[in-house]
């Protein structure tokens, strides 16, 4: 009996990590190279909680959280210096905590003439190194395969690194992946110089999740009622036998 | 319920997107002047159970956590210093910037600052300044009997003197480029001042590889485009109104909570 309120409990402990998760896609509407998060309930089947001719009783837990990893929109900025993936892939980023990846292709030159991400974090080339123009470069151009050319002179070539497993990786915020393993190049990764990728939020999708999330949520309410409901009969109608 | 917050997080991060966008509409017709972008990136975030964990005694690895993120800040306000429109005027002392490279002006205070509107001006003295006084490097005046003033695209100021029939070429502007561009902090007025960020002045002249050059009797407009603008305003609106929605639902969920018996 006392089961009840603890199985409708799980439910909503569930519900509210997930309406946290919903709740960051849409902040996160607008933020470049952002990539959806999505939540898995799992069922935890308790056996022993039931009598012993009964059907076990099941409680819900939030068990896995997933990126999706489809494209986003691409937007046009017609800066020089963005770039969006097409395909899969990520670049490469290197932080003070090591390697991130990520598809946030917003590029900025820095005064040493590093090619850095808007924190200020070199960019990869395809070794794995910095990337340096060369003093006063006043013409850099990312073509389609990467090759980073400033007036026609071939400077490096931008790292696109691909993971086998990207599910694996784990998101460090700043758009940002950090991984265990790091990622092999791609030769074959195709950019799109000009352009950024846009989260791959979907608003209408998201809002149904969050509607169906506080249906739920209220269901689940209803449930621990009912049975708070019940056990305020069962009192009332024992004590007066 | 971290969702407050989180949709909390998002409601500013639009507000600081219509502010920039705000005042990019405002400058639609500011010359010189160079549109910004407000750019996010997501916030920390909480791993309630961590990827990689071995998941039972097998040695079974979790292959996706539970990671919770906590919402969306404001990285940077990029400013974009992509070629405004040219606008024709017919003044001899308009001068617009077909390229990279900004004029350097003396502020009253004897620092330099750097600037792309070239709606120049001369002070009684024959001073050649900016719209606002400020004395464009290297500080060239023109003769007061001056009958023809022109400033060729190399940037050389050629004056033709009364009772004289041959010009002559009184000074060259000067420009500056940056390394980085972006890193240039925006005084207002439409001047820039060097940053730690921006790297220092290169000099140079107009003509020179590298450097713009000098079209006279014309003004850069702004680069601002208002269907862009408009878009982008739309957008943030709609992403400020579902973070509101956001709260309402976590809200409402509290309110379920708090009328439970």
């Amino acid at each position: 009996m006392d089961n009840v309120g603890y199985v409708s409990l799980s439910a909503e402990v569930s519900l509210r990590r997930n309406l946290d998760v919903v709740a960051n896609n849409i902040a996160n509407m607008n933020t470049v190279g952002y990539k959806a998060d999505r939540m898995i309930f799992a069922e935890v089947v308790n056996k022993s909680a039931g009598a012993k001719n009964t059907s076990p009783t099941s409680f819900v837990q939030d068990k896995h959280t997933w990126t999706d990893f489809s494209a986003g929109p691409l937007r046009q900025t017609g800066s020089n210096l963005n770039v969006a993936i097409s395909g899969e892939g990520f670049l490469g980023v290197e932080t003070e905590n090591g390697i991130q990846y990520t598809r946030d292709g917003r590029f900025l030159v820095s005064n040493e003439g590093i090619l850095v991400n808007l924190d200020g974090n070199p960019v990869l080339n395809m070794d794995g190194g910095q990337i340096q123009l060369p003093a006063g470069a006043n013409d850099v151009i990312i073509s389609k395969n990467g090759t980073i050319t400033n007036n026609g002179v071939v400077v490096a070539r931008l790292g696109v690194f691909t993971s086998e497993n990207p599910q694996a990786m784990k998101k460090v915020g700043s758009v940002g992946f950090t991984s265990d393993a790091d990622l092999a190049p791609n030769m074959n990764a195709q950019l799109l110089s000009g352009m950024v990728e846009d989260a791959n939020i979907n608003s209408i999708s998201e809002m149904t999740r969050m509607i169906s999330i506080s249906k739920a949520y209220d269901q689940a309410n209803n449930l621990s009622e009912t049975a708070d409901g019940l056990r305020k009969d069962a009192v009332a109608r024992l004590g007066r036998v | 319920m971290k969702a407050l917050a989180i949709a909390a997080t998002g409601m500013t991060a639009q507000q600081t997107n219509v502010e920039v966008i705000a005042n990019n509409i405002a400058n639609l017709s500011t010359t010189g002047f160079k549109r910004a972008r407000a750019e996010f990136s997501d916030l920390m975030y909480q791993a309630h159970r961590r990827q990689g964990m071995t998941a039972t005694e097998g040695g079974n690895v979790v292959p996706a956590g539970v990671e919770i993120g906590l919402g969306v800040k404001p990285t940077s306000v990029v400013r974009i210093m992509s070629q405004g429109n040219l606008q024709l005027t017919s003044n001899p002392l308009d001068i617009a910037l077909e390229g990279r490279g900004f004029l350097r002006v003396t502020l009253a205070d004897g620092t330099d600052a750097y600037t792309r509107a070239g709606s120049l001006g001369k002070t009684p003295e024959g001073l050649i300044v900016t719209s606002d006084g400020h004395e464009v490097a290297p500080g060239i005046s023109i003769p007061e009997n001056t009958r023809e003033l022109t400033i060729n695209r190399g940037g050389e100021v050629i004056v033709l003197l009364d009772g004289e029939t041959e010009p002559q070429t009184i000074g060259r502007l000067e420009l500056a480029t940056f390394v980085n561009e972006a890193g240039l902090e925006a005084l207002g007025d439409n001047l820039f001042r060097v940053t730690g960020a921006s790297g220092n002045p290169i000099q140079g002249f107009p003509g020179d590889a590298g450097y713009a050059t000098v079209r006279q009797g014309y003004v850069e407009s702004s680069n601002v485009d208002s269907v862009t603008e408009i878009t982008s305003l739309i957008t943030a609106q709609r992403a400020y109104e579902m973070n509101s929605k956001v709260i309402e639902t976590a809200d409402q969920m509290g309110r379920t909570v708090s009328s439970m018996r």
